[in-house]
């Protein structure tokens, strides 16, 4: 369903177009941005905005930006994370080239950096597409990969929190990767990963959340 | 430059770290020393597109106290730790670039062997413990692990870089990352790529100065990824030693992979014990002490294999090389390239080459590795190159193994179950085409029990091979023409009493067998290492044993029978490197006991805990209380030995 375009919503809807395409346009420009995968669910006062299947995110315009019901939307499952977690309030789908690989592998991809324990949580999952089980991923960190549909979903309280931790994520899968050729990359203890993941949602990203929560009172 | 310009410099320079790629979001951190006792840092988890020159936090650098708006970065104690130590430095900049969190990642210093590169970070970038982002471990590490570098290896976090200037220090980070990039990218490459032996010896010294092989989680760990990606190229492995030796999968798994896999899992199964310092007996006059024996790895080892089993006779010493805490050179035969191919395939995909690296190559690669100093040389093959092995490593002192072959006998007397003796003799012989080096090399039958041994024989190779073994799926071909001639060479105007067909297009040789060979038999005048199998009879086992005791030791002996007496007379009399009662080859496929020549046939053994200990230095530690100090030993010496024979008798 197309936005309504009247005059006191139009005026929100330009703050959370314009902060929408902003983050489409980050994800345009990271490796393995593909239309037919790309995806950013929002959640804001109530609604639940989606960006149009299909739709080109170097070039996003209001029209590819739905607000959808469960009746509506093509990702109920999504929908569904938003809705019934205060935590999340913004996803992104996306099929980066290192976090396929890592999916591929099958096994849990584990924090060997402070960033990822931080900002994405000490263990990413991969799981079937299924809503229990994507839920339990996304209750342990802020990412998972779904195997059989080949896409990573990143969540945060915000987009911006959304987008960076995939931008970890894909950094962190990488590294992990390439760390192979060096003996293989060694996990953080979980114990430690986990303090240092709480006092980051605590205390440090106050500030990131200040100036993000003025982005479209998102 | 004023404080101004300074705070200006700080937001240029953080949009130019996100321009080159080497910060994301609101990670990293930058400074500037303002005066000796404050430091203009960058704020805690602002975006750097997002800064403006007030944004800057001034701090001091000794309370840490901050004045202004905003929090500055949690990593303050860090920079101000670095302007307290080194009062020359003008800027730090603390990143998580992605190549350099490769290394923070695996927890591994950076080998530079850029002549430039040098210049700048020494021959190695340091590596900085762990410690919790903000506290003060994480500041102490990296402060101890930078010393005066212009750069360090953050583990688990990013690098930290300096210099007199910010401009400097920016450049330093550049270069640093760029630095792990090329190590990293020429990793992916280094199987295409040749590389100095000098060079990779050099990284393997570093790394294994650094320690990390010794710690046994690492070897577990090491272990484990070999495992898995021999599991992930099985399918690759097969095709190599089919084009190689069409060796069937079958063989190929009984002889070469299924080896491999038990000798990891061993290794696995009892690395903890194994690793652990043994404490032994001490004597009186060392009294009060404790004795310890240490197992130490020897650095850096060469392992050079043969084109026979070209898998299992690479990969079974490198587990035992790499559970023991070793860095490793391994060298495929050059008669075996599939199987080269694959090996130099899962080590550059497994392991980094200053950890485990493959050479491949011929007689001139040989002879490059064996003139560098390897700490331990282990090496399978034949006698001449041996020789030279043992002649290059004399030069350098470094300790061998060394496993030959030889002429292993195999006696069938007349208690010998023969059906069954047969049976087992001809899949011993016959497998892998007779190119093996603990394949029976010829039989001593009794005289009275040779035609029913022929007989017997004939029929199993039928069994096992089919009439027309040379088309046997599960029979495998010579390695290459110049074997297949010398072969050929070795029956020539001989009596045959059975061939299994000949084919050189396809370098295939059925089974051949000589029954009225003797000593003087041109197959009896060097190892066969084929399928031919010539028969002397004997009347007397003591004549055997005079006969063999004039001979080179062999690698193996195999004896058939059923009388005690016989089992006792030629394990008690004749010397040979291990073997059968009733049965060949079957002694190497265990862990538990050590495989190996004797004399002329080899030095020094391996297979599960004596793989260990061959590539094991055992250090004997004696530590001695300061309590007691017997003054027995120090002079003016008496006269009297008495209280001295007391001790030593």
């Amino acid at each position: 369903m197309p936005m309504e375009k009247g005059s006191d919503m139009r005026k929100m809807d330009n703050n959370i177009f314009e902060m929408i395409n902003k983050y489409a346009e980050e994800l345009s420009l990271m490796d393995g941005y593909r239309r037919d995968v790309n995806k950013i669910m929002l959640n804001l006062a109530g609604n639940c905005y989606e960006t149009a299947d299909d739709a080109d995110f170097a070039a996003l315009s209001q029209d590819d930006i739905e607000i959808v019901s469960p009746e509506d939307t093509s990702h109920f499952i999504e929908y569904k994370l938003l809705q019934g977690n205060h935590d999340i309030n913004a996803l992104v789908l996306s099929a980066t080239p290192y976090c396929r690989q890592a999916a591929k592998q099958g096994r849990p991809l584990i924090a060997a950096l402070d960033d990822m324990a931080q900002i994405v949580g000490y263990r990413v999952e991969t799981v079937s597409y299924d809503e229990q089980a994507v839920k339990n991923a996304l209750k342990k960190a802020e990412g998972c990969f779904v195997r059989d549909k080949g896409v990573t979903i990143t969540c945060g309280r915000n987009l911006y929190e959304a987008v960076v931790a995939l931008t970890i994520l894909e950094k962190s899968a990488e590294v992990n990767l390439k760390a192979e050729a060096l003996g293989g990359a060694k996990p953080l203890p979980k114990i430690e990963a986990d303090f240092m993941r709480m006092i980051y949602k605590k205390k440090y990203s106050k500030a990131e959340q200040e100036v993000k929560s003025k982005e479209g009172d998102a | 430059m004023n404080e101004m310009e300074m705070r200006e410099k700080l937001v240029d320079y953080g949009k130019r770290l996100v321009a080159a790629g080497l910060v994301q979001g609101t990670w990293g951190n930058l400074s500037m020393r303002l005066s000796e006792e404050t430091m203009l840092v960058t704020p805690s988890g602002l975006d750097y597109n997002r800064l403006s020159p007030a944004d800057m936090v001034k701090v001091d650098v000794r309370s840490l106290e901050h004045e202004g708006e905003h929090k500055p970065t949690s990593e303050k104690g860090l920079h101000a730790g670095i302007y307290q130590r080194r009062p020359e430095i003008g800027a730090v900049i603390h990143t998580h670039s992605k190549y350099a969190s490769v290394f923070a990642a695996a927890g591994r210093s950076v080998p530079v062997v850029q002549p430039e590169l040098k210049r700048i970070f020494g021959s190695q970038v340091p590596l900085a413990k762990y410690g919790l982002p903000g506290t003060k471990t994480l500041k102490k590490h990296t402060i101890e692990a930078l010393g005066d570098n212009n750069g360090c290896i953050m583990t688990a976090h990013g690098m930290i870089c300096c210099g007199r200037t910010m401009e400097e220090a920016f450049d330093h980070c550049l270069k640093l990352e760029d630095c792990c990039r090329q190590y990293i990218e020429e990793g992916y490459e280094r199987d295409e790529k040749i590389m100095d032996i000098k060079e990779i010896l050099e990284r393997q010294r570093s790394f294994f100065a650094e320690g990390v092989t010794k710690d046994l989680s690492y070897r577990r760990s090491a272990l484990l990824k070999l495992r898995n990606a021999v599991k992930r190229h099985e399918n690759e492995i097969f095709d190599a030693l089919y084009k190689d030796l069409g060796k069937s999968a079958y063989e190929a798994y009984e002889t070469e992979i299924g080896l491999v896999y038990s000798e990891i899992t061993y290794m696995l199964k009892h690395l903890d014990r194994l690793a652990r310092p043994k404490r032994v007996a001490t004597p009186l006059s060392n009294f009060p002490s404790k004795s310890l024996i240490y197992r130490e790895p020897y650095g850096s080892v060469l392992i050079m294999s043969p084109w026979n089993y070209p898998f299992q006779l690479t990969l079974v010493p490198l587990a035992g090389a790499l559970a023991a805490g070793n860095c490793a050179v391994v060298k495929p035969s050059a008669y075996s390239p599939a199987v080269s191919h694959i090996i130099a395939k899962i080590i550059s995909e497994t392991f980094s080459e200053c950890y485990v690296h493959t050479v491949t190559g011929g007689r001139e690669a040989n002879q490059n590795l064996l003139s560098q100093k390897f700490d331990y040389i282990f090496f399978t093959g034949g006698k001449a190159v041996g020789r030279q092995v043992m002649e290059a490593a004399a030069k350098h002192l470094s300790p061998v193994t060394l496993e030959l072959g030889g002429k292993s006998p195999c006696i069938v007397d007349e208690s010998a179950n023969i059906p069954l003796a047969a049976r087992r003799i001809v899949w011993g012989k016959f497998l892998n085409c007779g190119q093996t080096c603990v394949a029976p090399d010829y039989i001593l039958v009794h005289e009275s029990v040779k035609s029913k041994l022929l007989a017997a024989l004939v029929k199993n190779i039928e069994a096992l091979y089919g009439e027309d073994p040379v088309n046997s799926k599960d029979y495998s071909k010579i390695v290459n023409e110049k074997h297949f001639d010398r072969l050929t060479a070795l029956i020539e105007g001989e009596d045959l009493y059975y061939s299994g067909g000949i084919d050189r297009d396809r370098l295939k040789m059925g089974p051949v067998i000589i029954d009225e060979a003797s000593w003087d038999s041109k197959a009896m005048g060097e190892e066969i290492f084929g399928p031919i199998l010539p028969m002397i009879e004997f009347d007397d086992l003591r004549r055997v044993k005079k006969e063999l005791e004039g001979r080179p030791k062999p690698l193996a002996l195999y004896l058939f029978t059923r009388s005690k007496a016989s089992m006792k007379y030629v394990t008690k009399n004749i010397s040979f490197g291990g073997g059968c009662i009733n049965d060949t080859i079957m002694h190497l496929a265990t862990s538990n006991m050590p495989f190996g020549g004797v004399g002329d046939s080899g030095m020094g053994n391996y297979h599960g805990s004596y793989s260990f200990r061959t590539f094991t230095h055992e250090k004997s530690v004696l530590n001695k209380s300061n309590l007691i100090d017997v003054p027995l030993r120090y002079p003016p010496y008496g006269r009297d030995t008495k209280w001295l024979r007391l001790f030593l008798k």
